[in-house]
């Protein structure tokens, strides 16, 4: 595959998805400085993988697992001692951020165990499977069906003082 | 209430701030391609590197790579750093970027320099260095940008196999999860905790009884001392099954020669409780 093929069908998939892919990144880290950073590291690795993820037609399905496994791999490692970035010295800037525009239902989301929040997104907002679950996050279905159930019963409070 | 709560997730929150440019986006994915074909060269010839490589770490000889390979530095032995050049160095950092090259700060010990990991083009710069300050042995990320000097250290740690593991998951070259240790245990079809692919279990329990700083009481646990591939070496490995999902800590082989399971136990227990954990 010559490099202006691969850069044309990358930005436009890219230019198609990003918006999409970071909500996703988003809904699942609550922040969207993580949310950028996520979906960049996923799209990087998307770009190296192109050819053999292009040729099977997986491009979205390996983006969002890479993004759904990368912040399951931040919330495991509760030994990883590392300190990022010292107080004095000087660090990229970040532009401010508008207002945020969430409800009190994406609030209750974010309050899930990382877990949960998960299978919530997955299952009850992008429609997948349970199969199909289990194997993005790489648990058992029956886990699956039991955080899907919790997620839902904690979100039952959110929704309904939305109703009100 | 499937249809119900998925329009209501959908319109829960927004689209958030602008993206960034497309063209850092493909400029980023472009930059990991040419990496990691450059870091497959860079093994093809290990040995000759190996053989050939003369590095001593000094503001003279630290200038930046031109390209955006890495350029793996295998150092023969530690060296130190002559004293740096330039203004007072004012932060407590062991290295900073001074005139367009990296300076390393007098006394530090380098043990391992990876040139230009993140693959930025001149006149940015990047490094990583496995090197000892003041003391503590350190794993250190560090670039320059425009906007200004990003930094970032580790403690050496068994939560990756190796310095250029932990490089590697920094820069987003490893995929997530991979830690550069083999596969020892994995989760079969029933949630139990088997050998992986490969692999042999020699010794096992299931009662680690690695106290709550390891996992909550009630939470699926494991330890065992495993081989690989027929490989000589043995790992000790501890696991914990934390909402369906396995999490193993490896132990490099190095702490596993000559001491017995239990010895093993009795360090990794001792661990936890001093909070310090094997990682």
């Amino acid at each position: 595959m010559s490099r202006a093929s691969r850069d044309e069908g990358f930005v436009e998939f890219v230019q198609a998805r990003r918006t999409h892919l970071r909500r996703i990144a988003y809904a699942v880290c609550g922040d969207w400085h993580r949310a950028d950073d996520l979906t960049q590291t996923a799209l990087t690795k998307l770009y190296v993988a192109w050819p053999r993820v292009n040729r099977d037609g997986r491009e979205e399905a390996y983006v969002r697992t890479i993004i759904v496994r990368a912040d399951v791999d931040e919330h495991r490692r509760p030994w990883r001692r590392e300190s990022a970035g010292l107080p004095d010295v000087e660090r990229p800037g970040r532009e401010e951020l508008p207002v945020e525009d969430r409800s009190a239902l994406f609030d209750a989301l974010q309050e899930l165990p990382p877990m949960q929040r998960k299978v919530v997104v997955l299952r009850h907002w992008l429609g997948l499977s349970v199969a199909e679950t289990a194997q993005e996050l790489r648990i058992s279905q029956g886990t699956v069906k039991s955080h899907s159930h919790r997620g839902l019963e904690s979100l039952r409070g959110a929704l309904s003082e939305e109703h009100h | 209430m499937d249809t119900d709560i998925r329009d209501r997730l959908e319109r829960s929150f927004g689209d958030g701030p602008a993206h960034p440019p497309l063209e850092e986006q493909l400029a980023a994915g472009s930059r990991a391609l040419r990496r990691r074909r450059g870091t497959a060269a860079a093994a093809a010839c290990a040995v000759v590197v190996a053989l050939g490589a003369s590095y001593a770490v000094a503001t003279s000889g630290s200038s930046p790579g031109t390209g955006s390979q890495i350029a793996h530095e295998p150092t023969p032995s530690p060296s130190s750093a002559a004293p740096a050049s330039g203004p007072t160095w004012e932060d407590d950092t062991p290295i900073r970027y001074l005139d367009g090259e990296l300076q390393i700060r007098a006394g530090v010990v380098v043990h391992e320099r990876l040139r230009n990991p993140f693959g930025n083009a001149p006149p940015k710069l990047s490094d990583a260095l496995d090197l000892t300050y003041q003391g503590q042995r350190m794993w250190v990320l560090a670039e320059r940008k425009a906007t200004g000097f990003g930094y970032t250290s580790a403690v050496p740690s068994n939560g990756w196999a190796s310095f250029a593991d932990w490089v590697a998951s920094q820069t987003g070259d490893a995929a997530p999860g991979e830690d550069g240790w083999p596969e020892t245990v994995r989760l079969d079809a029933g949630g139990q905790v088997v050998a992986a692919r490969g692999a042999d279990i020699v010794q096992r329990t299931d009662h680690p009884r690695l106290g709550a700083n390891f996992a909550a009481p009630g939470t699926p646990t494991g330890a065992a001392v495993v081989t690989v591939g027929g490989d000589d070496r043995s790992f000790f490995v501890v696991w914990r099954v934390v909402d369906g999902q396995l999490d193993v800590i490896t132990t490099p082989p190095r702490d596993v020669v000559g001491a017995s399971f239990d010895e093993l136990l009795n360090h990794a227990r001792l661990q936890y409780a001093a909070e310090e954990g094997l990682r």
